[in-house]
């Protein structure tokens, strides 16, 4: 099992969506950098290439040749099927994987956590629950993962609904 | 007079003996409620890792964990750390990815925390898993699945009205069968709307008081966006949450009143992706 999950995770893009289609869903600006220079108006419904995401900003490319940098949330990604996405071999890896056997139907090859599978769900053997236990860390272990990786505590307020 | 004296103790004598009923039947149902009470909620955090381990043992009834040591040592030690900055940073928090191809992420009660494989391999950087893991432990600070299996489990053992029965000997397999009933309901039926919009500005907080870049959660948002909605992978992620584009409207709205306090933090891009590539070797 452990090799075809790696198998999978090596298909992982890694990198910011590698220019990915995007519609812009209200009209907004287009700038020189994050929150940077505008360089002219963007209306809804205008196609754009997405490349990397530097916090809540797109770096996106026009068809005119034109790129910059628009707010991520007035951009809509198009859809995509899972077949023409890099996820590809990692999704038929998921769907071909072991069946399973608790739910009693197992469908040709397809696998997923479906409402069935929760609502069949039998009584497991409560080690089960207990085993995650070997999975977890205390908090100063999480401390100095962070540490060691510069990620630093900050005072963030309460988002208002 | 005397007869006046007389009616007034005979409405008086009324009034105490229709008390007295009322009262020895508030006292029926404040006793059946206690037992129903008792049955399913209430003795504090203990109460709460019993209710989460018969959520849990529900999801792991449903999907096995990934075996691989690494992979989960690592989502714990990122979930861990969003979670210090939660309300209940004590918790004996807990994170697993689910060895499922599906698109989701689960809570339970008490610290329980899980992703399946085939979200985490939709993402592109700890960022995004630091705010998907913000958004869990959302609930499980709220106590969301808490309350909802409680009161699940109590309709549960009222419709069968077993106030006798819960006295009996099989008390504690009644209980755990209900509870479990109850988890199963809130898994596939989903919380309320409200409790997921307000588990999404938790997990915006959470990531970006951890150091991270708090638009982790949105790219995310906008992955699933992006899928095809007739997809099966994500057949019950859809019907036990808003839409996407509603989600990350109200994020928008909100995290854009306090927009300074979200510049920087850190994607983690390249340590998701070698976290990732090490499993290789």
């Amino acid at each position: 099992m452990k090799a075809k999950l790696l198998a999978l995770l090596v298909l992982l893009p890694g990198t910011a969506l590698a220019a990915e289609g995007g519609t812009i869903k209200d009209d907004t600006t287009l700038r020189a950098a994050p929150a940077g220079k505008a360089l002219g108006p963007l209306t809804e419904g205008v196609l754009v290439d997405v490349g990397q995401r530097d916090g809540g900003w797109y770096e996106v490319t026009l068809t005119d040749g034109r790129s910059g940098w628009v707010r991520m949330m007035d951009v809509r990604l198009n859809e995509q099927s899972d077949d023409d996405s890099l996820f590809g071999g990692l999704l038929s890896w998921l769907n071909s994987g072991p069946q399973r056997t608790h739910s009693g139907t197992t469908t040709a090859g397809i696998r997923g956590l479906s409402a069935e599978d929760i609502q069949s769900s039998g009584n497991q053997d409560p080690q089960t629950v207990d085993d995650l236990a070997a999975f977890r860390v205390d908090a100063s272990e999480a401390r100095s993962f962070a540490a060691s990786h510069g990620l630093e505590s900050h005072p963030v307020d309460e988002l208002e609904d | 007079m005397k007869a006046i004296v007389s009616l007034r103790f005979s409405i008086m004598l009324l009034a105490v003996l229709l008390a007295s009923c009322q009262t020895i039947d508030l006292n029926q149902i404040t006793s059946v409620t206690a037992s129903l009470g008792d049955a399913v909620s209430l003795k504090g955090e203990e109460e709460e890792q019993e209710v989460g381990a018969q959520a849990a043992n529900v999801l792991l009834g449903a999907a096995e964990v990934v075996e691989d040591e690494d992979l989960q040592r690592y989502v714990n030690r990122v979930g861990h750390w969003v979670a210090l900055h939660s309300d209940r940073p004590e918790l004996p928090w807990t994170f697993a990815v689910l060895n499922d191809g599906d698109i989701n992420a689960f809570a339970a009660p008490g610290g329980y925390v899980f992703i399946t494989a085939g979200l985490l391999a939709r993402m592109r950087s700890e960022a995004e898993l630091a705010g998907v893991l913000g958004h869990e432990i959302g609930h499980v600070t709220e106590k969301h699945h808490l309350k909802a299996i409680r009161k699940e489990a109590r309709l549960k053992i009222a419709g069968v009205l077993a106030a006798a029965a819960l006295e009996s000997e099989g008390h504690d397999s009644d209980r755990y069968v209900a509870l479990a009933d109850g988890a199963k309901t809130i898994y596939t039926r989903g919380l309320d709307r409200g409790d997921e919009y307000e588990a999404d500005r938790i997990g915006v907080v959470l990531a970006a008081r951890a150091g991270y870049d708090p638009y982790g959660l949105p790219a995310v948002l906008q992955t699933l966006d992006s899928l095809n909605a007739d997809s099966s992978a994500l057949a019950l992620m859809t019907a036990t949450h808003p839409a996407p584009q509603s989600r990350l409207e109200k994020l928008d709205k909100a995290m854009s009143a306090q927009t300074g306090q979200f510049a920087g933090g850190k994607s983690g891009s390249k340590r998701f992706r070698a976290e990732m590539t090490r499993l290789t070797r």
